[in-house]
């Protein structure tokens, strides 16, 4: 009566024969992978969208109390940052400027103009956790120049190098050198620039003295150890209210609640996961069931031999897990293959391992146990006479 | 062709084989719907993205319209001379043009309960879709400022079709006032339309605007609301570069579209550039499932849809035939041929691909209300989408019916016992 004695009976019932082994493997295995790939393109849509802030290399930050994504960017004066620099946790203050909508390359090969996203950065302090950004701060220095991001689409701009000579929005640029960030829905591109070269570009954003400057984001270095949630909650108290003060990991989980949660996409891919779940339990089932009916006489002899109805509904039920488990492992490696194929089609970082894999493992459980134990229901009307049938 | 007489003589195997299956077939059944409901579901994610990328123009009564060169798509259009509208009016074939301008700019969304001051609290509470969708208009929620789609017309050059012409001209007095506007009957509801009655304090622009009614607009992945005001009011609500444009929309005499089209580029300078209605359809499309990464991940969606409900019905289909091998080795020791018994197979899955496939248009049409609900999108089962599925239903049975013969030559009448 131990579960032991159960095991193998339900392993040896899964995997007498091997051809309908892996059909019924399969087809969980393709309802595991639809699971990831819904899951996948969520989180891929979800990490690209805050793939600039987790860059950022400070503890909290400071945006403008309107700013609720930062595809939308919304400035605060720079003044509200100088400020930060009164607590004696704070290390050091940078401000970040963002430029989405008005930032134009001009494509070298046919002359045609693309929107791309502009990040502006001091170069005096170290404010983006990027080595190649960090490595060509030199060549950032010098007026009119760039990096651009070697993941941009290059359908929409080329292929990146460094000393090409383009324009952007009216203004002649030179590239000091690539990196890689990646791009999202709102962008096709990213140029990181110095904030005088940004300046440069676009006037609008200097203000009419240093403490106008239009800063997007406000990074905020403090002291090791400090108690982050404190600290910004002071630093918001001592603040007006035109800017909000959060740290990095609340900025981030906000920027990505609102593309998750408000915007339509996220809410799409949510109901793709539930499909694909449905879709695996209905496929679950129909092995279960069709195994359950092609040994109905097994199950019967077995009830003759004073098998409780618990112990076979638990074979049908262990037989579901170890369906879960052969479809699961088969269905990560299958989204291994998709989601290298998609990275590189689209340029979305997808990543199996950010994408929530015992998640998805413990959803292919819950289907295949959930179906084996409807299935199973057959069996408690199974009458030993049926073997004569 | 065998004789009528002899046809009915022989009894629709397949059928029976299904309506025998009983919960069996509906196992089968079920499995292949869901499959099938999985690509409708696909399909539609990707044409929705279509719909909202053709809405925006199909909402205009126009034959040819002049955009920026630096025009990337509706709701990121740039702009151009307003000059070069008149200068487009010289043209002989051109009848009436009108101008659009067009830009993002902030929404005072207001708090529910409406009054509710703006939140200080450090960290806002996130409800999910279904959260979202229960609540709809009443989510408690603080005040917040969003960005929504503002267009700007010439009052007495409407340049809509119904029903957004209607809602334009029953309002045209009232809108040639100072900072009244029309909003999106179809906002996000966060934007306040619901309420409307219960607020006062409209914003658009760090301005207070007054609302002088709605209009129904889809909205897309681009925008989650739009206003429709007059030119002046956009001009006085909206940063816009003085004596600039956003679209130039353009009548003209009948089949005389290309010619104008050409004219125009010929005599128009470089800062502007004409397209014909088809012409900037093909391209919003284009740019929204080609060149975005929203529109590729649902085509990814639909290949892997695809895949998983062909690998599912082969499954469904092989098994139901290895389920009946004895009852064909009977058959076969009857004397039946392969080929009849093959006919039997693939009839009984093409049976099971029919009957599924209506189930799958009937999930299909709930699943659809249901991610419409939830996510404001527009979700529309298409004849051609429900073509494709059908056509992929059929090959798949097809297929997934011969290979299964392969059994069938096995079958030993021995086997039986």
């Amino acid at each position: 009566m131990l579960p032991q004695s159960i095991i193998p009976l339900a392993w040896r019932n899964l995997t007498e024969n091997k051809r309908r082994l892996l059909a019924s493997v399969a087809g969980t295995a393709f309802a595991v992978t639809l699971m990831f790939m819904e899951n996948g393109f969520r989180h891929a849509m979800l990490d690209s969208m805050v793939n600039v802030i987790e860059r950022l290399d400070g503890q909290i930050v400071i945006i403008s109390r309107t700013l609720y994504t930062l595809a939308v960017p919304y400035s605060f004066p720079y003044r509200r940052i100088v400020q930060a620099r009164d607590f004696p946790e704070v290390i050091g203050t940078s401000p970040v400027y963002v430029v989405t909508r008005s930032g134009y390359w001009r494509d070298l090969r046919d002359g045609s103009l693309d929107r791309i996203c502009v990040v502006g950065i001091p170069l005096e302090d170290e404010v983006l956790n990027i080595d190649e950004v960090k490595q060509e701060r030199d060549a950032l220095g010098r007026p009119d120049t760039a990096m651009a991001d070697a993941l941009s689409r290059s359908a929409s701009f080329g292929e990146f190098a460094a000393g090409q000579v383009s324009e952007l929005s009216g203004h002649t640029i030179k590239l000091a050198g690539t990196f890689k960030l990646g791009i999202n829905s709102q962008s096709n591109g990213n140029l990181i620039m110095s904030d005088r070269n940004l300046f440069r570009v676009f006037p609008q954003l200097a203000g009419k003295t240093e403490g106008d400057s239009a800063v997007t984001v406000g990074l905020v270095r403090v002291r090791p150890g400090t108690d982050l949630i404190r600290l910004r909650s002071d630093l918001q108290a001592a603040m007006p209210a035109d800017v909000r003060v959060l740290t990095l990991e609340e900025f981030i989980a906000k920027e990505r609640d609102f593309w998750d949660k408000v915007a339509p996409i996220g809410t799409v891919f949510y109901i793709g996961v539930v499909m694909g779940f449905i879709v695996g339990c209905v496929i679950c089932y129909q092995v279960l069931f069709s195994d359950i009916s092609d040994r109905i006489g097994e199950f019967a002899t077995l009830k003759a031999m004073g098998y409780s109805n618990l112990r076979l509904f638990r074979v049908v039920v262990m037989q579901g897990v170890y369906l879960a488990l052969l479809g699961y492992l088969a269905g990560l490696a299958v989204s291994l293959l998709l989601f290298r194929w998609v990275h590189e089609a689209t340029g979305l970082p997808l990543d199996l391992s950010r994408n929530d894999p015992l998640a998805i493992l413990g959803l292919s459980i819950i289907m295949c146990v959930l179906s084996g134990a409807y299935a199973a229901r057959k069996l408690l009307s199974v009458d030993p006479a049926q073997l004569f049938a | 062709m065998t004789p009528l007489s002899s046809r009915l003589r022989t009894p629709p195997l397949a059928l029976r084989n299904v309506a025998h299956g009983g919960r069996r077939s509906l196992a089968a059944i079920s499995g292949v719907a869901f499959s099938l409901t999985m690509v409708l579901l696909q399909l539609g994610f990707l044409e929705a993205v279509k719909i909202t990328a053709a809405n925006n123009f199909e909402q205009v009564d126009f034959d040819i319209v002049l955009v920026s060169p630096r025009y990337e798509q509706f709701y990121a259009a740039g702009f151009f001379p307003l000059d070069r509208l008149t200068q487009a009016r010289d043209v002989a074939a051109v009848v009436s043009a009108a101008p659009m301008y067009a830009t993002f700019n902030l929404w005072r969304c207001p708090a529910y309960p409406v009054g509710q001051s703006e939140s200080n609290r450090d960290v806002e509470p996130s409800p999910g879709p279904i959260e979202r969708w229960l609540w709809g208009a009443h989510l408690p929620r603080p005040l917040q400022r969003r960005e929504l789609f503002v267009m700007g017309i010439d009052l007495d050059k409407n340049l809509f079709h119904e029903p957004i012409r209607g809602r334009i001209e029953a309002a045209k007095d009232r809108l040639r006032l100072e900072h009244r506007v029309l909003l999106n009957e179809q906002s996000h509801p966060d934007f306040g339309w619901q309420i409307r009655d219960q607020v006062q304090d409209w914003e658009l622009g760090n301005q207070a605007v007054t609302l002088v009614g709605g209009f129904p607009m889809l909205r897309g992945f681009a925008a989650d609301s739009t206003v429709i005001c007059s030119d002046l009011n956009f001009l006085s609500l909206c940063r816009f570069p003085p004596g600039q444009v956003s679209f130039g929309f353009l009548k003209v005499r009948d089949g005389l579209v290309a010619t104008a089209r050409d004219e125009l580029k010929a005599r128009l300078p470089a800062d502007v550039q004409p397209f014909t209605r088809a012409e900037i359809l093909a391209r919003e499309t284009d740019h929204w499932v080609n060149q975005t990464s929203t529109g590729q991940l649902f085509a990814f969606g639909v290949l892997v849809a695809m895949v998983v409900a062909t690998v599912v019905v082969y499954q469904v289909l092989s098994n139901d035939v290895r389920e009946h091998l004895p009852e064909y080795a009977t058959l076969k020791a009857m004397g039946y041929s392969l080929s009849r018994l093959g006919r039997v197979v693939v009839e009984q899955s093409l049976i099971y691909m029919v009957i599924s496939y209506v189930f799958a248009v009937i999930l299909a049409i709930v699943v659809y209300r249901a991610t419409e609900e939830l996510a404001g999108i527009p979700m529309r089962l298409t004849a051609q989408n429900l073509l494709i599925t059908l056509f992929l239903a059929i090959v798949v049975g097809f297929l997934s019916g011969f290979l299964s013969l392969s059994k069938l030559r096995g079958a030993q009448p021995a086997e039986l016992f």
